[in-house]
């Protein structure tokens, strides 16, 4: 096969370009053996599934199992405010707000091959709590079949949010609304309202947790699920034909940190980056909108390093300093650090801090945007990653 | 003395190579080209439906970026796009069989250009050069033979033809010449030739591949590689053109494109190429493949010459493909960082971009200040190409400076916050944040407010 390339090149008269083309494919001696990234991609796609995503679904899991036990006990005595339901929900949505930013595979949306399971669990930002007390009024929840029916944003987390926290007996539709023109939502009593309330939550809290559980199962290599894609990506997975497309699928999903985190969850309320129509902070019930920021930001060091610090893994930052790109993690992990402290500095609730703080709350967005700056061109750059749509067309 | 140089020089011009253009050949390669391209054509524009680009180029995306002086081209609704790539993919399939091929290859060109011209985020070398390969096929006698045009007129005892001026073979050869030249003049730089950029970028992740991997995982591998594809890009048409080293640089062709094939997403362009560089070779070579009881008689009669003032336009536009890839040559600056001059110049894969851009809008009276993110405008896709053009951005700014004005009813200054990195080197911003890109010309070249190449190497992966 060597004399049969030689020869042909020696009849091309291509030159030496060629002929060390011709060797490098056919005749060169054989190779050092290869640096370890494709063990090491291989490690780390492992270990984002197995280390980080599955352990936030099965504590989400259990969380979720937590929320509904609570809300079970606050729908038997409706005249109290439902504390532990509360501090259950807090809890939970800590580890959703870190899961946020995980949505690849089922959790995604079906347009990037996903099966909308985030969705069930979490539709901010097309929460409708107008939608909420409607559904409530109607006593939608007392049929599963007619909720599941409902748009999504009747139900999940953030609806919940609506239920378990909204203080007083308004609902939050225009005057021009149903519930509203045809005076039912003012047929019910305060009582009907908080016990309707705490009812439709530990519905919800039933579908969420069964979400929960749909999602763990599947991501469980045990089942089969997803994160044996991960494992596999690049050999045996039916998903992912090379790690790459498995890393540039994880990729997209860390963009939540710049579309939503930076932009929706800070910049739009914060008059910082314009809007078109209201902008409101996300959890404003609840008053949870700069821990789910921290939580955010929290999710990409557990991506980013495998962990919460550097020296956990392996993550994206060990594949950087196999590439050379050595300060281009070091960078990462000191502007990591700021986010964090910038994140530490904008305390909750979050409409009053921008009211009253609003150069904190400019200096986290600027935090975070030199996150972003960093990971969308220079980690984009050096691990050739790409995002799955920017591949429709072809390239030269 | 020169002058008479000169003379004898347009004398020789004159007397070989005008007489050789207009010797008649077979018209078989013409034909077999035409085949073959029609089939490309009509399976690159299947792409669109099958792969979901016509939402995902044409209907998902709220704005286009247009071209200079194509800001009329209107925009039809999905169905109507639909209509226009069926209607594209079955006049290039009329082009491949020769059926109706007047009416087809125009249709085909038509419709296909119309597509291109939609989006300029959506331009790609190749589909430029399937737009001018179309464009030639307009007026080539290329369904003389081996055609159902041809067929039907044998049945109707009006044969066509079977011989054609070399002119149309050699206008294709040197089309042709054009990209491998010019594509390979786009590599002579730093980047390509002493670091190995982009390719040491692009090739890091296919090291997983089986078998070749492990070669591509050779430290020297993207140098070679690079230097190989820049020996390929500027000989290979060399080669092609004499007789002798024809057969081995086809295969060195077919190995080129295959490798790209394997290394990188470029669609069309390995298949367009390795099918275009056929025309090469002697113009009655499909004959030899095409069973004797089915092959069409190679009639002596042949199709009109080109006229004296066709062949003035013919040479104009070679003039200008030999010229368009030189423009950015007209003033100072990095083609690969500006950008100007980088359309219609054959700077294929040579470099990589990576970018962040977001716009920032003031109002001149109340003094607003809001930034604003390119994905409220764009779809990923977008936002990834723009993100490296400066013209685009420009052109995104003056939409946003619009829309803002309308909706705060005052006159909105817009600047643009964009960092990009060339070749993997640490981003810098490509356009002054402080200009006003609303007063910015995106046709106007050099483009105002772009920034200088801060050089240095690009990066090392190694």
């Amino acid at each position: 096969m060597c004399t049969g390339l030689v020869a042909a090149s020696r009849a091309a008269l291509l030159g030496a370009g060629m002929s060390s083309l011709s060797g490098l494919f056919g005749c060169s001696p054989a190779p050092p053996a290869p640096p370890g990234d494709p063990a090491l991609r291989q490690k780390i796609l492992q270990h984002f599934g197995e280390e980080v995503l599955l352990p936030e679904l099965q504590q989400f899991e259990a969380q979720a199992r937590d929320l509904l036990s609570a809300c079970r006990t606050a729908e038997h005595a409706p005249t109290d405010a439902p504390e532990d339901a509360r501090l259950a929900f807090a809890t939970a949505m800590q580890t959703w707000q870190r899961i946020e930013l995980m949505q690849i595979g089922p959790l995604a949306t079906m347009e990037r091959g996903g099966e909308d399971l985030r969705d069930e669990i979490y539709s901010w930002p097309v929460s409708n709590t107008c939608r909420v007390d409607q559904a409530l009024t109607k006593q939608e929840y007392l049929s599963t079949d007619t909720l599941l029916g409902q748009t999504v944003n009747a139900r999940g987390l953030d609806a919940m949010e609506h239920l378990l926290f909204t203080e007083g007996f308004q609902n939050a539709c225009a005057a021009t609304i149903d519930i509203n023109k045809n005076r039912e939502w003012d047929q019910l009593s305060e009582e009907d309202i908080q016990t309707r309330r705490l009812k439709y939550a530990r519905v919800l809290a039933e579908l969420v947790y069964e979400k929960a559980k749909e999602a763990t199962a599947a991501y469980d290599p045990a089942k089969g699920g997803f994160v044996t894609e991960l494992i596999n990506a690049g050999s045996d997975s039916s998903i992912y034909s090379s790690s790459q497309d498995a890393f540039n699928d994880w990729a997209e999903a860390l963009f939540y940190l710049d579309v939503q985190t930076k932009d929706m969850k800070i910049g739009e309320p914060a008059g910082i980056q314009e809007c078109a129509i209201a902008c409101p902070v996300e959890l404003p019930a609840s008053g949870h909108s700069a821990a789910a920021i921290a939580e955010n930001l929290l999710s990409f060091d557990l991506q980013f390093f495998g962990g919460s610090r550097p020296e956990d893994g392996p993550g994206l930052d060990d594949l950087l300093i196999n590439v050379k790109q050595k300060s281009i993690a070091r960078e990462m992990a000191d502007l990591l650090d700021q986010a964090h402290a910038a994140a530490a500095a904008v305390p909750d609730p979050l409409v009053q801090t921008i009211a009253e703080d609003p150069d904190a709350v400019q200096v986290l967005y600027d935090a975070i945007r030199a996150v972003r700056n960093l990971y969308e061109i220079e980690v984009f750059s050096v691990l050739s990653l790409e995002l799955p749509d920017t591949g429709a067309s072809d390239s030269d | 003395m020169a002058a008479p140089q000169a003379h004898l020089s347009l004398d020789g011009l004159r007397n070989r190579l005008l007489p050789a253009l207009d010797e008649s050949c077979d018209a078989a390669s013409l034909a077999a080209f035409r085949f073959i391209f029609g089939l490309i054509m009509a399976w690159g524009g299947s792409r669109y439906l099958t792969d979901d680009w016509l939402r995902l180029l044409f209907t998902g995306p709220t704005f286009h970026f247009h071209y200079p002086g194509f800001f009329w081209i209107p925009e039809l609704s999905a169905e109507d796009l639909r209509t226009v790539i069926l209607v594209l993919i079955v006049s290039s399939l009329g082009v491949a069989l020769g059926l109706f091929y007047r009416v087809c290859v125009l249709v085909m060109f038509t419709s296909f250009t119309y597509l291109e011209l939609l989006d300029v985020t959506n331009y790609l070398n190749h589909h430029y050069l399937a737009g001018l390969l179309s464009f030639l096929l307009l007026f080539a006698p290329a369904q003389t033979t081996l055609s159902v045009d041809s067929a039907v007129a044998g049945m109707l005892h009006r044969r066509y033809p079977a011989k054609v001026p070399r002119f149309w073979i050699y206008l294709l050869r040197f089309q042709i010449s054009v990209v491998y030249f010019y594509a390979g003049l786009a590599k002579l730089g730093g980047d390509w030739l002493l670091h190995g950029q982009p390719l040491q970028i692009w090739l890091s992740p296919l090291h997983a591949l089986p078998v070749i991997g492990s070669l591509l995982a050779f430290p020297a591998a993207p140098l070679i590689l690079s230097w190989c594809g820049f020996l390929y890009d500027t000989t290979i048409w060399l080669f092609l053109w004499q007789r002798k080293t024809r057969l081995a640089a086809y295969a060195f062709v077919l190995a080129f494109h295959t490798l790209t094939r394997v290394f990188f997403d470029i669609g069309l362009f390995p298949w367009i190429m390795s099918a275009a560089t056929l025309i090469f070779f002697e113009p009655d070579w499909p004959r030899r493949y095409i069973p004797r009881r089915w092959r069409p008689p190679a009639t002596p009669e042949r199709t009109p010459g080109v006229s004296s003032s066709g062949r003035l336009l013919w040479a104009a536009y070679a003039a200008l493909q030999v010229l368009i890839p030189l423009r950015h040559n007209l003033h100072p600056g990095d083609v690969l960082w500006e950008e100007d001059g980088m359309r219609f110049s054959w700077k294929v894969m040579v470099r990589e971009k990576s970018a962040s851009v977001d716009f920032v809008a003031v109002g001149t009276h109340s003094g607003k200040r809001r930034r604003l993110s390119a994905f409220k405008y764009l779809s990923p896709r977008q936002v990834r190409e723009m993100g490296g053009q400066p013209d685009l951005i420009v052109q995104l700014a003056h939409h946003i400076g619009g829309e803002l004005a309308a909706r705060w009813g005052e006159p909105v200054r817009v600047s643009a916050d964009a960092r990009v990195s060339l070749n993997g080197r640490r981003a810098v911003p490509i356009l002054d944040p402080e200009c006003d890109l609303t007063q910015v010309d995106p046709a106007h070249t050099p483009l105002a407010c772009t920034l200088p190449h801060p050089g240095g190497a690009p990066a090392q992966l190694r």
